[in-house]
């Protein structure tokens, strides 16, 4: 169905919007409402989740045959799905919202299926809790932009967009983006260098609410998709079943991120500050994820900063491409209207790219965990020749992921790298500022080191003679976490485990028996003893990952394919410099971009290469005793902290203040009405002393109070109203 | 007719109103409490009749005393009924007249 | 046809034939309470989303419905005198919120279908209680409005006391002197209102004509009377400071009494800053509108960090309860369009919800014998449906799409960042501690291995499921198709809004209100 849609989108390139309806009306007559919009962008993100969403319902068929609770499983599954198809037709930020929530819930849920382990269950809670962070402020920049530029029923917002009125209600992007007409079409003055909409004067004049909207949406998209600083739930979510991470914290969901990225992009625009900002994020995220994955041992936690490492990029190109569209702005004609220039269609194109090769990377990872029954990557080793299909498919991903023509990856990633050059370049002639240039830097860097532990991983899992954990040899096993100083380069040491990722320590400390079971999802941990010397898996299960490793390098060649140029908006797919489809009106070789290509190229091979050098014959490399890397590899191990950082912040100081107030609240504030109740409860005891139960005693207050009347009207009140006068009484 | 000023009445009915309250604080026997309840009722009804005396009647408009003071005699009678029932029955329950000793109402 | 009438008669005479019922007194409750939900459906259907305020009578003028006026007895004095009456009428205010007292009752009943002690006195206190919330509901006059508010009061007082836990009778007391000294003070700032305003009877609605008080109180004299009415709905609200007796009556309350307290009780004090206090007040309102802001954020935060360290579940409800009527707060003192139907939203979608919430609580010391936290879990090996529904219950009460709350959180802080700006922040990160602190529970309770479960921990009965179910299923229709009864709302909170925006505000709409069309 979504292939359908996306199809059919493709050849109709246009806008296809259904009719919506008013889901929630306000007061004030502007009304919100849920359609659906099936956009150039939305039409590629379709087919990537129904594709990946299909492979991974097939290989779930084998791969999660033994676990309990499948129906709960599937349903889920087919919740997300569904969730992110309406994501990605949502037509408006508030359906938006909507759908981006319940895929999170999903994904909650699915972190959280195997939830007898406290170790899944605290990375449920952590994933949605980290994510909620950044929801948090999404919600607050959809704010921004709905009170500014919302209501456009209105005159005085949004003037930029003359004659757009907007039947489908406000936070509508169809009528905010696509057809608004640029400011000063006919006149000879140059556009103004800036997207329109974010145009200060659409926020009252101010310059810096624009860049706090964009700035707040990117914090939801950093929530999502893992970016700094809020990347620690990504590797976490490892804890669900491996068809999950590689549909929703691979493929899909976390991409999620970026693709908000872009339609902000194409609809509202960012500000230079703002777009530089998320190149700064994109960047930096690349390099910074990359980094811990050379020394995890965790063969799923590896690909999960590959993932975070690869979102950077992507959120990097977002930005670069906004960096382009607000410095020179240009504008095409699409049905006579014209319509601003984007280039998001680059990230468009990594994300794509990386969806299925991700995807593969995981199925892959699935495929040798299913067969060797653990995770730990210290206990593989040899896996090639008894299992050649998964070794090759994976060897396919590996290449993409690194870079490497003529697969996927190296096609968008260059074409990312090129666009990011771009950006710097123009930022730095027309503003006089590097600063893009170090983050292109750090990007650049991160080629090297994603080759670098890919194929770690690789060589660690298939090449050698035999699998470590068949005989772990005290030689190259894995040590025991009694003797930390040793520090092998590439180990896992129990002092990593902080409380929320506490499992993965038993795994590398003990024998393969038992590490198995408490390491592995229980799903292999049920049945490995039937294949522990590890075999490639039936047809179920290799379809899906063949299918991808075809995908994986078919993917690169997407825009070729005639028509779907408009899906990829702003892409020129470049071979080393050599434009070969969708050139700008520039020559069809640009030097620059062939040397930047050759460059990255370079850096991948040598990572490759280096990877070789240390893991190549598929043993454990250890750092020497006396090393200056091995607190630079214990502050990887430690994810830089930063699990340390956010738990000592929820449990004592979150934690710690909610006590606290707690006290004030048992003590001080119910205290003070306790204390009043004791008043009137001491003041009714005195008094029940009247009380004696003799009448002849309350007789006598009777009098006393009679005696007070009389004397308080016959006296007091006459003295008060100055006089007491008795009317006239007729025959007295 | 020679009519007795009002002074007196008021006096006479002031004394009785003082003897009778006399009677209800310092008497501890509930019988003779209730004697000086009525005693002080009386002095009010006499009150009543003297007023009546000076005042227009209904024909003028004004309240007819005498008819106040035949509705108080009516309701000191119910008063004595109500009270001396209670007399009897705290007599049965406690053995005892003495309001002193009566001092809760549960047993 | 005389519908409010009609629906008030239903509720209360059935609440007493069901006192008189024994031990057919579940067939009894059910009858009773299943009819009010048909007369309220009945009245659903009658209801006119937008009345032509300019139609005939002054109470249509005033912007209500299904009106009966029936004078009781008149006091002629110099200088005008008094008539009082008997006025009810309903608006898309108080609709939903007669809809969710007829539902959340409904489910309290069929939850305890099986309750063993004294259950005729049980289900009659019940039905009272929802007989005086919508007589509440449905009053136009404030007579009418304080006796069906102490009508209230005196069956919870009773649920507590005679139906609750170990310290209940301490619960019931606080609960009853607490909310009755915020009561009396509530009816003497009413009267003064009346008296001083020169009303001539009870009816609040020709206020409405009036637009204001503002030419009979002085700015100060509204500050009093909007501050004592402020402190005797929010002790009901609740709001900090005013909270503390909640958490010790819904722990001591018994499960159908915290159903009804927090379901309907509390928006006793929403409805009554919405109809009475906010609209008749408008000078005094934007005079304390620092006040109520400071409160509700104050109520939000302090309710949500309170939450994270209760280890009692209802404690943990109850607190959160507090947060969530915080919101409420939040959206009344914006007093914009958006804020009010954020708010009446808002108290439906928590009544449904909270109510779910401690029947779950309810359940959980049934099953197990106990409702702190840490020392139960995996509760989903051994008790699938209470875990489920704990489940669905925390989702829906921290705001996730798709469920109730959702529509109202969103419509709430928008309304917020409309009026507030980035102060909209505080309770957004609010926001991220309720998440935190029922995922938090869901981990220690739901997840995890199996822990301090009984051998004969048994599931929920089927009427226990039954009642959560409605709600459950209420809570997704109304968070997929929330403008089911959203659309209800939005003509009466602008009436209401445009109608009494005061000299300070510079009017949103001002004067326009008198002749008001749509």
């Amino acid at each position: 169905m979504g292939l359908w849609i996306a199809v059919t989108e493709a050849s109709a390139s246009q806008l296809y919007h259904d009719a919506s309806f008013v889901w929630l009306g306000l007061p004030d007559g502007t009304n919100f409402v849920m359609g659906t919009l099936v956009s150039p962008l939305g039409a590629l993100m379709l087919v990537v989740v129904n594709v990946v969403g299909f492979l991974v319902v097939l290989y779930s068929n084998e791969y999660m045959a033994h676990e309990e609770g499948l129906p709960r499983y599937y349903a889920e599954l087919m919740l997300f799905l569904s969730a992110m198809n309406g994501l990605v037709l949502a037509d408006n930020y508030l359906e938006f919202i909507l759908m981006w929530e319940l895929v999170g819930l999903c994904s909650y849920l699915l972190i959280g299926f195997f939830w007898k382990k406290p170790s899944a269950a605290s990375a449920a809670k952590k994933a949605f809790i980290v994510t909620r962070v950044g929801d948090v402020l999404f919600f607050l920049g959809v704010f921004i932009l709905f009170s500014s530029l919302g209501d456009l029923s209105s005159a005085t917002p949004a003037t930029a967009y003359a004659g757009t009125t907007c039947p489908g209600g406000v936070l509508h992007w169809s009528c905010l983006g696509f057809t608004f007409t640029p400011p000063n079409t006919n006149s000879s003055v140059p556009f103004l260098p800036a997207n329109a909409a974010i145009e200060a004067s659409n926020f009252g004049g101010s310059s810096w609410l624009p860049t706090l909207a964009g700035l707040l949406i990117l914090g939801g998209a950093a929530g999502k998709s893992a970016q700094f600083p809020l990347h620690t739930w990504l590797p976490d979510a490892m804890e669900g079943p491996t068809t999950v991470s590689a549909l929703i914290h691979a493929a899909t969901m976390v991409a999620a991120g970026i693709y908000l990225l872009a339609i902000t992009d194409i609809y509202f625009g960012f500000t230079l500050t703002a777009a530089i900002v998320i190149v700064g994020i994109g960047g930096f995220t690349s390099l910074f994820a990359g980094t811990m994955g050379i020394v995890a041992p965790d063969i799923k936690r590896v690909i999960a900063y590959s993932t975070i490492s690869q979102l950077g990029y992507m959120a990097m190109a977002v930005g670069a491409a906004a960096v382009i569209s607000d410095l020179t702005p240009t504008y095409s004609l699409v049905n006579g209207t014209p319509v601003l220039n984007t280039f998001t269609g680059v990230a468009m194109f990594h994300l794509f790219s990386h969806a299925f090769f991700k995807a593969l990377l995981f199925l892959t990872a699935g495929a040798v965990i299913h067969a060797v029954g653990t995770q730990d990557l210290f206990q593989m080793g040899g896996l090639r020749k008894r299992m050649p299909i998964t070794s090759i498919t994976m060897l396919v991903g590996a290449l993409a992921l690194s870079g490497i023509p003529p697969f996927s990856g190296f096609f968008s990633k260059d074409d990312l790298l090129s666009l990011t050059w771009q950006a710097a370049t123009l930022e730095s002639t027309q503003n006089g500022s590097p600063l893009l240039y170090v983050f292109f830097a750090l990007a650049l860097m991160a080629v090297f080191i994603t080759a670098l532990y890919i194929f770690r991983l690789w060589f660690l899992a298939f090449s050698g003679d035999r699998s470590r954990g068949e005989a772990p040899a005290a030689s190259h096993g894995a040590p025991a976490p009694a003797a930390p100083t040793s520090a092998p380069f590439a180990s896992s040491t129990s002092s990593s485990s902080s409380s929320s990722h506490a499992h993965d320590a038993p795994a590398a400390a003990l024998p393969l028996a038992s590490s198995t079971s408490s390491s592995a999802p229980s799903a292999s941990g049920a049945h490995d003893g039937g294949h522990a010397g590890g075999h490639d898996p039936s047809w179920i299960m290799t379809v899906p990952l063949v299918v991808l490793a075809t995908l994986a390098v078919a993917a690169g060649f997407l825009p070729l394919i005639p028509g779907v140029g408009h899906l990829l908006p702003g892409l020129s797919w470049t071979v080393l410099g050599k434009c070969v489809t969708n050139c700008g009106a520039g020559s069809s070789f640009d030097l620059t971009d062939a040397l930047l290509g050759s460059a990255s190229l370079a850096f991948a091979g040598l990572g490759i290469l280096t990877a070789y050098a240390f893991w190549g014959n598929g043993k454990v490399y250890r750092l020497p005793k006396d090393s200056p890397l091995l607190g630079v590899h214990s502050v990887l191990l430690h994810k830089y902290y930063f699990d340390e950082l956010y738990d000592g912040l929820a449990t004592h100081v979150i934690l710690g203040l909610a006590r606290g107030a707690d006290w004030v609240d048992r003590y001080i504030i119910d205290g003070t009405i306790r204390g009043i109740e004791e008043l009137f409860s001491q003041a009714s005891k005195s008094g029940r002393r009247l009380q004696t139960g003799i009448v002849s005693s309350y007789a006598a207050w009777v009098v006393v109070g009679l005696l007070a009347f009389l004397v308080f009207f016959l006296y007091v009140v006459p003295w008060l109203v100055g006089g007491f006068h008795l009317p006239p009484t007729p025959g007295l | 007719m020679t009519t007795i000023p009002l002074v007196d009445l008021l006096s006479l009915s002031g004394a009785l109103f003082a003897l009778g309250l006399f009677g209800v604080l310092t008497r501890r026997n509930f019988i003779l409490i209730l004697i000086s309840v009525e005693v002080i009722m009386n002095a009010a009804i006499l009150n009543f009749v003297a007023f009546s005396l000076f005042s227009p009647g209904p024909a003028a408009g004004g309240i007819p005393g005498q008819s106040i003071a035949v509705i108080l005699i009516g309701l000191a009678a119910t008063e004595v009924a109500v009270g001396l029932a209670i007399v009897l029955a705290l007599n049965r329950l406690r053995g005892t007249l003495n309001v002193a000793e009566a001092i809760q109402l549960k047993l | 046809m005389p519908w409010l009438s009609a629906l008030l008669a239903i509720s209360l005479v059935g609440a007493f034939v069901t006192f008189l019922t024994g031990r057919y007194a579940r067939w009894a409750a059910l009858g009773v309470s299943l009819a009010t939900l048909v007369t309220v459906l009945a009245i659903m259907m009658e209801f006119q989303p937008s009345v032509n305020v300019n139609g005939p009578g002054y109470c249509q003028q005033g912007g209500f419905q299904f009106c009966e006026l029936h004078t009781w007895f008149t006091y002629a004095a110099p200088g005008g005198g008094f008539s009082v009456d008997y006025l009810v009428g309903i608006d898309g205010i108080s609709l939903p919120l007669i809809l969710l007292s007829a539902i959340v009752t409904i489910a309290a009943v069929v939850y305890h279908w099986e309750e063993k002690k004294d259950p005729h006195g049980f289900f009659g206190l019940m039905l009272l209680t929802n007989a005086g919330c919508i007589g509440v509901f449905v009053s136009l006059d404030v007579l009418l409005f304080f006796v069906f508010w102490e009508i209230v009061l005196i069956p919870m007082f009773f649920l507590i006391g005679h139906w609750g836990g170990p310290r209940r009778h301490y619960a019931a007391l606080k609960f009853f002197v607490y909310t009755h000294v915020a009561s009396v003070t509530m009816f003497v700032a009413l009267l003064a209102m009346v008296f001083l305003g020169d009303w001539h009877s009870f009816d609040f609605v020709n206020t409405f004509g009036r637009q204001s008080q503002d030419a009979y109180l002085n700015p100060i004299v509204q500050a009093l009377l909007f501050g004592s009415l402020l402190f005797g709905f929010g002790v009901k609200l609740p709001m900090v400071p005013f909270h503390t007796w909640l958490p010790d009556a819904h722990v001591e309350a018994p499960t159908g009494g915290s159903v009804l307290l927090a379901g309907i009780l509390l928006k006793l004090g929403g409805y009554g800053l919405l109809r009475l206090a906010s609209p008749l007040l408008p000078t005094g309102r934007e005079l304390l509108t620092p006040v109520m802001l400071f409160l509700a954020f104050a109520s939000i935060v302090w309710g949500a960090y309170l939450s994270l360290a209760q280890r009692d579940l209802k404690r943990v409800v109850a607190y959160s309860s507090i947060n969530h009527m915080g919101i409420v707060l939040l959206a009344i003192a914006l007093w914009t369009q958006l804020g009010v139907m954020a708010a009446v939203l808002l108290m439906f979608a928590h009544g449904l919800v909270s109510a779910l919430l401690f029947m779950v609580s309810g359940s959980m010391h049934h099953t197990f014998g106990t409702r702190d936290i840490p020392s139960v879990g995996g509760l989903t090996a051994r008790t699938p449906v209470l875990s489920t529904m704990l489940m669905i219950g925390s989702l829906a009460s921290l705001g996730l799409p798709a469920l109730v709350s959702f529509p109202a959180e969103f419509s709430a802080f928008l309304a917020a960042w409309n009026g507030l700006g980035y102060w909209v922040l505080l309770p957004l990160m609010a926001l991220v501690v309720t998440a935190a602190f029922y995922l938090w529970m869901l981990q220690r309770l739901a997840f995890g291995p199996p822990k301090g479960i009984p051998e004969k921990a048994h599931d929920l009965s089927f009427p226990e499921v039954m009642g959560m179910s409605l709600l459950v299923g209420l809570i997704v229709l109304y968070g997929i198709l929330p403008f089911l009864i959203e659309q209800v709302i939005p003509v009466s909170a602008l009436f209401s809004v445009a109608c009494s925006a005061g000299p300070l505000h510079n009017g949103l709409i001002g004067g326009a209100c008198t002749s008001f069309q749509w």
